[in-house]
């Protein structure tokens, strides 16, 4: 490795490590209001023309993110800051300290809250900041959250949401295409995305309900996956410890792979496409459910290979301990 | 619209050459024009040599059988100069976990940044492509030892111990923290995670052709590179504003070494 590369390699994870101590300082906030009486909150509401297809990024380190479709063709943004302090100049400082930026450069606007630097966990004060956001359905939106939970609905733009602890909520949006949280829950409904969709959780359940998209991938270690009613060209869902259990319509000549190590699997086809099935289980077992019929059918001890209707899609199942259990209506 | 995080989550199979013609292309133009991601390329590339460097591995077919041989040797104590070819997940389950007990982990994304390419960019795609071919022991290949391919990501992994090691020095220096909930949360899932790739190294012993098993297996190493490379990706995109910090720790380290 040169010495640029490895100096712009260092400089990369570096930079890690100062967010990961930020994110820090202000996550811990939450359990210590105890110890923070003192409250003083500030609120400022901000208007942004960006036009009916702006773009929003905004970035939140403590505190919840609402963001709506409204009238119009400018963005609101209505900012709650909340600080706690272990005496009321304490928490008058925080308000002082933590401030929230906002940078607008044609329709494209970067909203974020920043915190002095150098705090460290000893901060004598606690800030959270509250977004509400109203913007036109076009907008594209990115929201990120170090800790708090993310809901966005009506949104029709691309959209990203990205949060560390926190749960993640997206319902009737036209262009997700990443949910992702490490702790906490991912619940998407009536959403859609020509576009590859990526949802995860590290500890968490991900619920889809009504989702269409060109692929869907869902990743979940420990906690259930359900995708009920998906509609899309291929599927990689996983869940390490928790249950899968998938429904909806296939498309000939995709491929849908569900896995979980120790969780049960459910795979439930719906409509006319049929498939090819390449079930592996360990020590689990393999059942077709109800009035499924397999022709070409070749069953092992863990194993069971067979066609469904016309074989026009795959479904590939992988248990290590879980029990899978494939049906078609 | 793909995102940086996007690219990079797909950057080591870009540099493999391991994704469908549009995907390739897609990422190719993407780099066109984005620094910090034709930076990470390169990066990959680098070590992708050399890893490379370290040797070529051939696939035996027997390499399925011959690694539960040496795991069921392990299993029982013997002590062998032959390392186990897993290394790779015992070096996560020893030292990730008691790093994070410790609360001194925000070295996570870094360390986490190098053992998915260690997992990510070698042993995963060598597990993945290699395990099918085991299916067939009777593909003679050229002899490689089981020897072989553990000396090779030991080297490997030795090259990123170190890395990592520098780099937990700069975390402390900085006294980084991250929220308790959610180290609590990682170090419950990664344990959970090496709790899985045991339970299908077992299996491997028990059944060295089972094919679930050595499904389970990669499917299991793979979660855990997706799961640091999750963690990395989100950290990373809350990094822009601390570029000048991470300068001056940067400038840190190239005083240390």
């Amino acid at each position: 490795m040169t010495r640029m590369d490895r100096t712009r390699w260092i400089r990369l994870t570096t930079a890690i490590v100062t967010a990961a101590a930020l994110a820090g300082v202000a996550t811990a906030a939450t359990a210590q209001d105890r110890n923070y009486p003192a409250l003083r909150t500030d609120r400022q509401t901000r208007t942004l023309a960006l036009g009916a297809t702006g773009s929003l990024d905004l970035s939140n380190v403590s505190g919840d993110i609402t963001v709506t479709a409204g009238p119009g063709t400018s963005v609101v943004v209505d900012v709650t800051r909340e600080s706690r302090g272990r005496t009321e100049a304490d928490a008058a400082q925080g308000l002082q300290d933590v401030q929230v930026a906002i940078d607008t450069q044609g329709d494209h606007a970067t909203v974020e809250t920043r915190y002095p630097k150098n705090q460290h966990s000893q901060s004598p004060y606690r800030v959270s900041t509250i977004y509400h956001v109203t913007a036109p359905a076009g907008t594209r939106v990115k929201a990120t959250s170090v800790s708090g939970n993310v809901s966005v609905s009506h949104v029709k733009g691309d959209l990203e949401v990205q949060v560390v602890s926190g749960d993640v909520t997206v319902s009737d949006a036209a262009r997700l295409t990443n949910a992702r949280t490490i702790s906490g829950t991912v619940r998407l409904s009536d959403v859609t995305s020509d576009a590859a969709l990526s949802v995860s959780a590290v500890s968490g359940n991900v619920t889809l309900e009504r989702v269409k998209a060109a692929r869907v991938s869902a990743d979940v270690v420990s906690g259930d996956v359900r995708a009920n009613d998906v509609t899309c060209g291929s599927a990689t869902v996983k869940s390490l410890s928790g249950t899968v259990d998938y429904t909806g319509p296939l498309t000939r000549g995709g491929r849908y792979e569900l896995t979980s190590h120790s969780g049960n699997v459910t795979f439930t086809a719906v409509g006319p496409v049929g498939f090819a099935l390449d079930a592996l289980t360990f020590s689990g077992s393999i059942q077709p459910v109800g009035s499924l019929t397999l022709t070409s059918q070749m069953a092992r001890r863990g194993s069971l290979l067979g066609t469904v209707g016309d074989g026009g899609a795959t479904v590939a199942i992988r248990t290590f301990s879980g029990d899978a259990r494939i049906a078609r209506r | 619209m793909r995102t940086c995080s996007d690219i990079q989550r797909d950057l080591s199979r870009y540099v493999d050459d391991d994704l469908p013609p549009d995907e390739q292309a897609a990422i190719a133009q993407h780099l066109a024009s984005c620094e910090v991601c034709r930076g990470i390329e390169a990066d990959l590339r680098q070590i992708r040599a050399r890893a490379r460097t370290l040797g070529p591995v051939p696939p035996p077919g027997h390499l399925w059988s011959n690694i539960a041989d040496r795991l069921r040797t392990e299993n029982v104590g013997a002590r062998s100069p032959v390392q186990n070819p897993f290394r790779s997940s015992k070096l996560e389950v020893r030292s990730w976990p008691m790093s994070l007990s410790r609360g001194s982990w925000a070295w996570l994304g870094p360390a986490a940044t190098l053992v998915v390419i260690t997992l990510g960019a070698y042993v995963v795609p060598s597990l993945s492509r290699r395990a099918p071919a085991a299916a067939t022991p009777d593909n003679a290949t050229p002899a490689v030892s089981v020897q072989d391919v553990a000396d090779e990501l030991d080297q490997a992994l030795a090259h990123y111990e170190r890395a990592v090691a520098g780099l937990e020095t700069i975390a402390r220096a900085d006294g980084a923290s991250m929220d308790p909930a959610v180290s609590a949360a990682l170090q419950t899932n990664l344990t959970a995670i090496d709790r899985a790739i045991a339970e299908s190294r077992t299996a491997l012993i028990d059944q060295p052709q089972s094919a679930s098993a050595r499904a389970s297996l990669t499917d299991v190493l793979r979660q855990k590179v997706d799961v640091l490379q999750t963690t990395v990706a989100l950290v990373n995109d809350l990094r822009r504003e601390h570029e000048d910090d991470a300068a001056e720790a940067a400038k840190k380290l190239g005083k240390q070494s």
